[in-house]
């Protein structure tokens, strides 16, 4: 099903980030939202999440749909390493080694049990794709997913997104040219 | 189930001010050295007159009953308030309702003098358990104001990711609300540990209630009996102190645990 997003408007005091939003996105597209910084991307990926509520307008299609995510942070818990923090997430149905071979995948092999604060940058923001793919999910919001990568890591990254991703939804927010051809079969100017 | 990585004992850049075995000598010392120069020991007696007398007592039986007697009543109220203090916690993060009904009464609380409790809950309570009602009220407010700022701090940032991942009620509170909230918990614990005794004994003194620690003191100062009343001193601060140890190790592993 489609989700289609009708006359979208979102306030934060006075400050108007969305106003009159629309767009539809066909089940199973790679979707990037592109836009300058503070134009509501984040915001109309929160509305999309159920983080946040719209102050005018409705979405449709997201009715007992599973979303998954990799937020602009990392939003890691900090006292588990990088195994817990996607045990935290997935299902009963994967199973521990998948989740040691996803973590090899991303060049994240001998760091599975590491606390995640001692991780760099670019290693927790692995482990929160890796986290995203593997928690059942009908569509996936990626915010900024890249930041903190080199250009070659973020390439090997979005192929390893389009391989697990499997047809599913991807709704990716940037303000990277590069990145949102990459990822994205259509791409969306807020 | 996931498992919490090993290195997490961050002790926040808190200092531990450990008492130091020297420090504590030569206050010994500085005490034995005043009690022979006043030469009375109505007035001031040695450590080691303490000590002997402490030894005395403590191969009594009436010793042994007073203590228990005590302590019961007041590691009681403390375990009481501590449920209490935690539940009334979790409900005000979630109901602002509850907090706001509970926030004059804990300011209300906090700010009384003990004195005034201690007489006032003599009115409504027999003496015998006023330790308990004392040790009780004085630990509320600590346990309820420490674990709620606990709760009302933990990353929102987190939260949103376990609800975006439907991440179920109880993982939720074992692995991004307990880290957050037990290093509250434990120093509330810590703090409320030693405003107990202070309060309780002080109960027990006021209401005189038959066998316990507070009227073996009221008795020492009554019958001027000064190394009485420095032993019971005694007692009830290695009383304080070994549970206040004992209770914190347990809070400690349980915490490693996680």
């Amino acid at each position: 099903m489609d989700i289609v997003i009708n006359r979208l408007s979102k306030k934060f005091g006075n400050k108007e980030v969305l106003r009159d939003f629309s767009l539809r996105i066909k089940e199973g597209t790679s979707l990037s939202v592109m836009a300058p910084s503070g134009k509501g991307k984040t915001t109309l990926l929160k509305i999309l999440a159920g983080l946040e509520t719209p102050d005018k307008g409705y979405i449709e299609g997201l009715e007992n749909k599973r979303i998954s995510m990799v937020f602009q942070e990392d939003r890691l818990c900090p006292t588990l390493n990088a195994l817990s923090n996607i045990r935290l997430v997935c299902g009963k149905e994967i199973k521990e080694t998948q989740i040691y071979h996803e973590l090899e995948e991303v060049g994240l092999k001998g760091n599975e049990k590491h606390p995640v604060k001692e991780l760099s940058g670019g290693m927790k923001r692995r482990v929160a794709i890796v986290r995203a793919l593997l928690a059942p999910y009908d569509i996936l919001l990626l915010d900024e997913p890249f930041t903190g990568l080199d250009n070659e890591s973020k390439k090997k990254i979005i192929d390893y997104i389009k391989e697990k991703n499997k047809m599913r939804t991807i709704i990716l927010v940037t303000h990277d040219h590069w990145e949102a051809e990459a990822l994205g079969n259509e791409i969306v100017f807020l | 189930m996931p498992g919490k990585s090993k290195d997490n004992k961050d002790t926040g850049g808190i200092t531990k001010n450990k008492v130091k075995i020297w420090a504590v000598l030569l206050w010994l010392i500085i005490w034995e050295a005043a009690a022979r120069f006043i030469g009375q020991e109505i007035l001031l007696v040695s450590p080691v007159t303490v000590l002997s007398r402490f030894f005395q007592l403590a191969a009594s039986v009436e010793f042994v009953k007073a203590v228990f007697f005590s302590f019961i009543r007041i590691i009681g109220g403390f375990f009481c308030a501590l449920i209490a203090g935690t539940l009334l916690a979790w409900a005000g993060s979630f109901f602002p309702w509850i907090k706001e009904m509970a926030a004059p009464v804990m300011a209300a609380v906090k700010a009384a003098p003990v004195a005034s409790f201690i007489i006032l809950i003599l009115l409504w309570v027999p003496s015998r358990n006023l330790s308990f009602a004392i040790s009780f009220l004085i630990v509320l407010p600590v346990i309820y104001t420490n674990v709620l700022y606990g709760i009302e701090n933990t990353d929102k940032e987190l939260l949103e990711m376990a609800k975006v991942f439907r991440v179920s009620g109880s993982r939720r509170f074992r692995y991004i609300y307990m880290p957050e909230v037990m290093p509250h918990f434990r120093a509330a614990c810590s703090v409320a540990l030693g405003l107990c005794w202070k309060a309780g004994i002080a109960a027990e003194v006021i209401g005189i209630p038959s066998g316990s620690v507070g009227e073996k003191l009221y008795e020492a100062k009554i019958y001027l009996q000064t190394p009485d009343l420095f032993a019971w001193t005694l007692t009830i601060i290695l009383m304080s102190i070994c549970f206040e140890k004992f209770f914190l190790f347990i809070v400690d592993k349980v915490t490693e645990m996680e």
